[in-house]
Formats: C-alpha cells, structure tokens, sequence
C-alpha cells in the first residue's frame, strides 16, 4: 500500500495502473490470478530480517555452525512463508460484490461474496479500501462461501463511483504482507443525506382526479362488487350487503389519505443541496406517514404515488437530478 | 467480525508465554538460581494475572532492578554469559508488558535469537535437536498470533503448518549451510577469562578433586592416531604440572609456565595424532610426552604443558606430534631444585621420618644426591605401598587432617590424587626432587578414534634423577597395577546399573554419533568447505565464487520444493472428503477409465457406469449421489454434516472398482 500510495504521489499513477490492468481483470467475478497477488515485506519482517542477519553475522563470527544453520533454516522458513501468503491469497473466488443505496453520509456497506474453491484453507485475510483506515477481517475453510461487508464512506449524492478494494493477508508469520486488488463493477447510488430538521409537509395539495373520486363515491352503487377473502371490514358496503343477502365491498375505500407535490421552492431554503435534503427527507416523511407524494422539479415531474418503490424511484431521481 | 490487526487475544498471551520459556529453559539451568526463579516467577505471573499487564511504574522498577541483578550477579554486562542472560531478562520484561500482535511477535522473534545465544554454550546435537524443535515451536506461535481464534481442535494442524513452513526449509539451510562462505579470522574479538562453569581438571589439585570426576562419563577430549598407537599404560596425556605444596593442596607455579629452553625435535617425533578437545575453559591443551609439533596458538612450558591465550571455550581440534624419548631437563637449575623439594612446615612428622630413614638407607649403598640413590628411593617407595596394606577405593574416603599423614598410616584407602600427593611429599622429603602432574591416563579404543572421558582424569607424580631428568612415577600402578592397564573402570565398583555392560557399550556408541557431530557440523570451517568442494571439481578461490555457487544451489533446490509445494498443495487437500474422493478417482484411472483429476461428479458417472460391471457400477452411483447430496446440497446440521462426511470418506476409500469383462476367448474351449 504505503508503495502504490507513493507511486501515485509521484505522478505515476498511470504507469501504475496500467501495470496493474497488464496483470488481468480486477472485476469481480474474478479469481484472483497467481500474477495478480503483490507481496512485501511488513515492518516487523523487516524487523526480523535485522535480527536474523545480527544472528548470521554473530554465528559467522563465532564460526558458531549451530547457530548458523538456525539462522539459515529460520531465513528460508520465512521465505516459504511468502509461499503461503501467496497461496492463501491465489485462486479465490471472487464471485460478485453487491451494495445497496445509501444517504450521503452514511457508509456504503459493500457486500462481497467470497468463494474457496480450491479446497483450501485462507485463513486471516481482509479486505480493505483505499483511502481508509477500517478493514474486514475473514477466513475461509475448503468449500466455504462467505459475504463480507466492507464499510466504504460516502459524501455527496450521486452515482459513487467505489474504490478500488485491497484484499490482504500477512498469514502465516506475519513477516510479509501479500495483497491483490479488486475493482468493484457496479457503482453506488448515494441518496441526498436527509435534512436534519426538515419544514412540514407542504399542505396537500387535491388533484382533479382526487375530487372528482370523492363525487363519484357519493354514489352509492359506484363500483360495488362482490365480497373477496380478506377485504377490509371498512370495505365492506353493509347496506348494499344488507340488500343482497351476501357481503359486498366498495372496489376502492375513500381514499383518507392526502396528496403532496413536492417543489423546490416550497422549501424555502437557499442551495440546491439544502433544498433537496429537505425534499428528501419530506419524501421520507411522507412514506412513513403513508401519504401521497410526488416531485415536481425543473425538468422531473413524478405523478403522486408512495410504496418501496415509489419511493426509491424519487430518491434516486433527487440523487442524480441536476439543476 | 470485526477485529483489527493490532488486538492481543487471550490464548495468544499463553502461546507467547511458553514459546519464550521454551527458548530460555537452557539458559536458565546455567543462570544464578536467583534470578532464574524470580524470571520463572515472572512468567507465572504474566500466565496468573491474564490479560492486564501491570502498571508501568512496576514494569519500569523490574527493568532497572533486573538489569542491577544481572550486573551485579556477573560482575558486569559483557561477555556471553551476563549478555545472554541480559537477553532472557529482556525477554521476560518484553512478555510482561505483552499487550499487542506486534509485541507478540517481537518477542517471539527475540525468542529465537536467545536460542541462539545458547549455541555459544553448547553445540551438541541434543541441544541443536532441542533447538529446532524450538524453532518449531516459535514458528507455530507466530502462526497462532496470524489467526482470529484457535480452537483446541486446530493445534495438532497448526503444528503441522509450523512444520511445513521448517521442514522444507531444511534442504536449502542445509545448502546454505555448506556453501555459505566462511571467515577464516573473526572480525571481532572472542572474549575469553569469564567466569564461568569449568568441567575437567582445574590448576591445582587437591583430595577429592579427581575422585569428584570419576563419575562424569562425559568426553573430555577424542584421539585419531596416525601411525602406531602406544599401549595404554604408555597413554598419559599431560596437563597441568603441580609444583607447590601447603599440605592440603598442589597448585602451578608461576616459574612452569615460561618457556621451554629445550624443545622436541620434529624428526624425534614417533606418535602422530590428532585431538579434539571438548570446550573444558581452561588455558591448556593436552598431549603425551613431550610434544614437538603442535599448534601454532599453543606454546611448551618449562613444564612441557601446553599453553593457549585463551581459554578453550569451543571444541578445539588440533594436530600434535610427540617424541616420547626426549630427555626433560637432565640438568636441573638450582631454582627448580629448590621448587621440587619445597615443602610446608609442620605437616606430617610421620611421613618425614619415613622418608628420612628411606634417605638414609639409601645413602649406605649409594652415593649421596646420585641417580642411584634416588631410584633407591624411589623404588622404597613403590614397595612400601605394594608391601603394606593400601586400597584403591572411592567410596568411604574419610576427612583427613593431615592428609599426608593420615592417609600413609591410617586411612591407607584412597584414589590415584592420595597417592601421587603421597608420593611426592615423601619424595621430597627424603630428598628428591619431585612434582605432581595430573591429565588423563588411557582411554578407550572406540573404532575410528579413541575416547577418552572425564572419569579418566589421573594424577601421578615425576621425579627428577641427575643425567636421566625427569621420570615418570605413578604409585597408583604399584597399588592397583590394573587402573593403568586396563582403565579407571576396572578398578573402582561404581554403582553398578551406571556400569552395566550394555549402558557403557550405549554410551560409546552414542559417542560416535557425537563424535560425528563434531567433526562434520560443529569444527566445520572455511578450510572444510574447500575440501568439501575439491572433489567436486571447485577449487575454492573466492568468497564471491562460493557466494555464485551457493545462489546456483538453493535457487535449483528452490525451485524444486516450489514445483513439489504446488504439486502437494493442488492434489492434497485440507479437505479429506476431497482427499477421498480423489483417492476414488484414481483408482478408477488405474481400472482404466479416463476420467480427470478434475472431473465433476455427473461427467464421471458417464464416463464410468458403461465400463463397469453392473453391481460394481450401482455402487458407484450410490457413492456419486451420496457425495453430491453432500457437497452440493448442504442441508445437514454441522455435526452430522461431520458424520456423513466421514461416513462418506470411507466408503469411498473402501470403493474397488471391478471394470466389465470383456468379451474374450475362452482359452478352455480352444483347448478341447
């Protein structure tokens, strides 16, 4: 890492990264190639070395061969350790790494899902993004599947474009650290972060069709129909039922709920950014409260509706809309 | 899930704990009962306390107290043994305050080279053995310290991973081991003269030093003749000559140790012999009478002993040639005489009357102070402890108080010291110059080299006559005449079981494992690493020539342990159930059908069920079902998912594939 972050600050990024895309693929679904796996030694291998070469030098001095050939068999010990390093990193499955959307602000939990399918045992690896400091740590037995969730930091609203994933191990001494790149494919979509304390709703506003439903359920007789398992009790026409010796509903209850369009402007605040945390966390609030809702922006126009996907739908149109 | 690299967890503290007390056990059975207790005490503490180390003030105290104690206990810090123990003291304090990875793994590195240091100790092959299995060790623990958690299960595994990571790395240590280029000279200087535990003869001599060896059977130095071998009476390896006598003890005079005057000539030299000197920390080698070649770090005393620099504290090999005619000193100086018959006052009235009255014996058939009467004496002497009542014995020897006296009249039981001291005294006081050497005497003949042990340490006595110079007299002969013929062993009844015959041929035998040891890995040097690459066609001219060999070597052995790991680590799995079903595979190969190393379970069927005979390949199906439900469809609960597995791996291995017959000819009919 502390190497590539150097490289970059050196104005070798492109270099770089055309050494790294020289080595193969780097999106997932990948199996990480024997070429693709880096390894260095850490700080305490370093630490060792010096120990082990006082130990050589002493030995020699002393022409003391006991000694000599420990320092020689714990030398090549750690050099077989870079074997396994490289082992328990090579050949893993890469399968997919998904992430759901997220407000701005709040981390993206990236889940990665990992496949051993070499019928290996990785133990002590982790998975860890640029730029931070966190890490996710995991093991995997022969066969065994497994998600990690890495956290990655969000700021602004938008398509997050996420970077690009650093799986490590310094398994099994701990004296070199062997790590391998992944770029995940798929971008995140970050919502606005929701205002904190929002204005109230707009008033609901009525639409045509809304008055013209509350004329048409004066009548009567509109849209009677035939009871169904699992109608609501509210539904159900008792009059009509009454008359017809059989339980009848109203096609559609009277609706309770009221309506919102959602503007810029009723916000009343001043940047673009602020005005669409407010409507974002008003999108919110109507959601929970069940009403209606709908945008209306420069360029945007969502007809009144709620439900997941409704509201997801705005959310997503609030992340990417551009004045 | 989340665990960050740096936390410690708790079995990691024990792990750490015992790898550190395994590197310095060795140590602390050499270290000051003092402080190896309270470094025992430490580490039990640690263990007791768990997790919290203690608050840095204590920690900070022990540092400063410890580091005082090792200063204090050794009379300063440099040197092998107070800087070893320094080491181990740093360990202990470095494991107490123990409270991340990076210490864990500091320590246990550190672990190592404590190990190390015990080397400069002892390079015998048991500690080397010991060693190793240490380095093991260690490398497990850093294993332990990589892992999230480590169930009880996982341990016999982890030491099977540490082993993997040692056991490949033999060969090419071993490679390193012989081409990795030598110094010829030390580029700093070994310290010598430290305090430190002497095993052998010492300089000086008094009752009950000798007999004290009789029971350490360990090797004291090994003899190659080149050319003819003296009898073993004739075998007496000189050491350290005894001039001054205070009535209790023998000790070295400085005036014995200036140069010889005389020395051997080389082309008088009859006994051509090589000896490997086990570490015995004193500044003397031994050899037999009277040396004319020997090496160049040694020098010949007025005394004819072997003088070094420095104390020999590493097995020492050197090549010696001996003239046993050579004449010592047939004319004696004046200040010598007076040395040689130097005796303390008031001690032994009874022995001075006997040797007056031997005197004056003597002087009535011979001339006064001629060689004549001194051998007159001498042989007085032999006789009187031949004639009266003497016994050779070490067990029940009681406390003198003058030893002379109370061992010639009373006691009359003793070991070859009681003698030789005897001897001498009554030698000078009947007026004839005399001194006490000690060494060993014969050693046994143990195939390719002869083997000569602590319990063969000797004490006799010389005495000096006019024109023949100084001789040889060993009064233990004329009491137990069979010590010097046929060995220490014969004479003493030791407990018996320490000599039964078995034990002692067990002991020889392990001696030439020993033996061994020292002359191919631990006296190897630069100049047997060009003999080594001679044969093979490499004169050794360079360090960088060695350094291009060496690279050549370990990147071909490299190279195929890389292949061997790879080939092992893809057709042998963590996972027996895939071990199986792989051993399933080739046997079906073998019965000759072509399914792969690789080949998925439905492909196998295909392939195998047309080439089967009918029952043989139900079977097969049976076995195929059974492992895809297991593999693929993964609805068991962990325990009996366990179960089935094994139950699995074992029809499996059990599986003998019996291929169809083919349609052939019935060679009966044929017949009929």
């Amino acid at each position: 890492m502390a190497l590539a972050d150097s490289l970059r600050r050196h104005g070798w990024q492109q270099r770089f990264e055309s050494f790294l895309q020289r080595r193969g693929p780097m999106q997932p679904p990948l199996v990480i190639g024997y070429r693709q796996v880096y390894i260095l030694p850490t700080r305490f291998g370093i630490t060792f070395g010096v120990l082990l070469f006082a130990m050589l030098f002493g030995a020699l001095n002393y022409n003391n061969n006991a000694a000599l050939f420990m320092s020689f068999l714990l030398a090549t010990a750690a050099q077989i350790s870079t074997f396994r390093s490289w082992r328990n990193l090579s050949g893993l499955h890469i399968e997919r790494i998904g992430v759901q959307p997220v407000f701005a602000g709040e981390p993206a939990l990236l889940q990665i899902h990992c496949r051993e399918q070499q019928g290996l045992e990785r133990p002590s690896m982790a998975f860890s993004s640029a730029g931070s400091k966190t890490e996710q740590r995991f093991s995997l037995r022969p066969w065994q599947s497994i998600s990690c969730e890495l956290a990655v930091a969000t700021s602004q609203r938008g398509w997050l474009s996420l970077p690009r994933l650093t799986l490590a191990t310094s398994y099994p001494l701990g004296l070199f650290r062997a790590w391998s790149y992944v770029q995940p494919d798929q971008p995140c979509l970050v919502y606005p972060a929701p205002a904190q304390q929002p204005p109230p709703l707009p008033a609901p506003t009525q639409s045509e069709q809304q008055r013209q439903r509350r004329l048409q359920s004066d009548n009567e007789f509109e849209g009677l129909r035939d009871y169904r398992f699992g109608d609501n009790l509210k539904a159900i026409a008792w009059k009509a039922s009454a008359r017809n010796r059989q339980l009848i509903s109203r096609d559609e209850p009277p609706s309770s709920h009221s309506e919102h369009m959602l503007r810029l402007q009723d916000t009343g605040a001043a940047g673009v950014e602020q005005q669409l945390s407010i409507l974002t966390s008003w999108v919110l609030l109507a959601e929970r409260r069940q009403h209606h809702y709908g945008l209306d922006l420069p360029g945007l126009n969502i007809a009144p509706d709620n439900g997941p996907a409704h509201l997801h739908q705005c959310l997503r149109e609030l992340a990417l809309w551009q004045a | 899930m989340t665990a960050s690299a740096t936390d410690l967890q708790r079995h990691m503290v024990a792990w750490v704990m015992g790898a550190s007390l395994f590197s310095i056990l060795p140590h602390l059975t050499r270290m000051s009962p003092a402080l190896s207790i309270l470094l025992l005490l430490l580490i039990a503490w640690r263990l007791h306390a768990g997790f919290k180390p203690p608050h840095w003030s204590i920690r900070t105290a022990l540092v400063i107290g410890l580091v005082i104690l090792v200063f204090w206990l050794n009379g300063g810090i440099w040197g092998r043994l107070p800087g070893s123990q320094l080491l181990c003291t740093m360990l202990v304090l470095k494991s107490i305050e123990l409270q991340r990875r990076r210490d864990a793994l500091l320590i246990v590195s550190l672990g190592f080279f404590v190990m190390a240091t015990w080397f400069l100790f002892d390079q015998s092959m048991l500690t080397f053995l010991y060693l190793v299995a240490g380095t093991w060790l260690g490398l497990t623990t850093m294993i332990v310290i990589q892992r999230e958690q480590v169930l009880s299960s996982d341990v016999p595994r982890l030491f099977r991973q540490g082993a993997m990571l040692a056991a490949p790395a033999v060969p090419i240590a071993i490679a390193l081991f012989f081409l990795f280029p030598r110094l010829s000279t030390p580029i700093w200087g070994i310290q010598g003269g430290e305090l430190e535990g002497r095993t052998g003869l010492s300089d000086s001599m008094s009752p009950g030093d000798i007999s004290s060896l009789f029971l350490d059977d360990s090797p004291a130095f090994r003899v190659r003749f080149d050319g003819p071998v003296p009898e073993m009476s004739e075998r007496y390896w000189r050491g350290p000559v005894l001039w001054q006598f205070d009535g209790r003890r023998w000790s070295q005079i400085f005036y014995g140790g200036v140069n010889a005057r005389e020395k051997p000539a080389v082309n008088d030299a009859d006994l051509r012999y090589e000896v490997e000197l086990e570490p015995h920390r004193q500044k003397w080698i031994y050899a037999l009478d009277y040396p004319a070649v020997y090496p160049e770090e040694a020098r010949l005393t007025l005394d004819y002993l072997l003088r070094t620099k420095h104390p020999v504290s590493s097995l020492k090999r050197y090549v010696i040639a001996s003239d046993t005619d050579f004449v010592d000193n047939s004319a004696n100086s004046r200040t010598l005489s007076l040395q040689a018959l130097q005796l303390p006052a008031e001690v032994a009235p009874q022995a001075r009357a006997l040797a007056a009255q031997w005197e004056r014996e003597a002087a009535q058939s011979h001339a006064p102070q001629s060689a004549e009467q001194h051998r007159a004496i001498v042989n007085a002497a032999l006789a009187y402890f031949r004639n009266e009542p003497f016994y050779y014995r070490l067990e029940g020897l009681p406390t003198l108080q003058d030893p002379i006296d109370d061992f010639l009249f009373s006691s009359r039981t003793g070991y070859c010291e009681h003698y030789a001291s005897a001897f001498t005294f009554l030698m000078r006081a009947a007026g004839v110059p005399a001194r006490v050497v000690t060494g060993y005497q014969g050693g046994i003949d143990n195939g390719e080299y002869y083997l000569i042990r602590q319990s063969d340490a000797h004490a006799w006595a010389e005495v000096w006559l006019p024109g023949s110079g100084w001789m040889r007299v060993d009064p233990t002969s004329a009491v137990a005449p069979q010590r010097v013929i046929t060995g220490s062993r014969s004479v003493i009844d030791a407990p018996g079981w320490l000599h039964a015959e078995w034990l002692v041929d067990l002991r020889n035998r392990v001696d030439v494992l020993r033996y061994w040891w020292n002359r191919n890995v631990v006296s190897f040097d630069a100049k047997s690493q060009s003999r080594l690459l001679q044969p093979l066609g490499i004169e050794y001219t360079s360090h960088t020539r060695l350094l291009l060999i060496m690279l050549v070597t370990t990147a071909v052995i490299g190279l195929a342990l890389f292949l061997w790991l790879r080939r092992s680590e893809l057709t042998r799995s963590n996972d027996p159930l895939q071990n199986a079903w792989r051993q399933l595979l080739r046997r079906l190969q073998r019965a000759g059908i072509d399914c792969r190393h690789s080949s998925a379970p439905g492909e196998l069927l295909a392939l195998a069920v047309p080439a089967l005979e009918t029952e043989s390949a139900q079977q097969l199906r049976q076995l195929v079902q059974r492992y895809r439900q297991l593999r693929y469809a993964r609805t068991l609960p962990g325990s009996q998912l366990q179960q089935a597995s094994t139950r699995l791996q074992r029809a499996l291995r059990r599986y003998r594939p019996r291929p169809q017959q083919r349609p052939t000819f019935n060679l009966q009919r044929i017949r009929t």
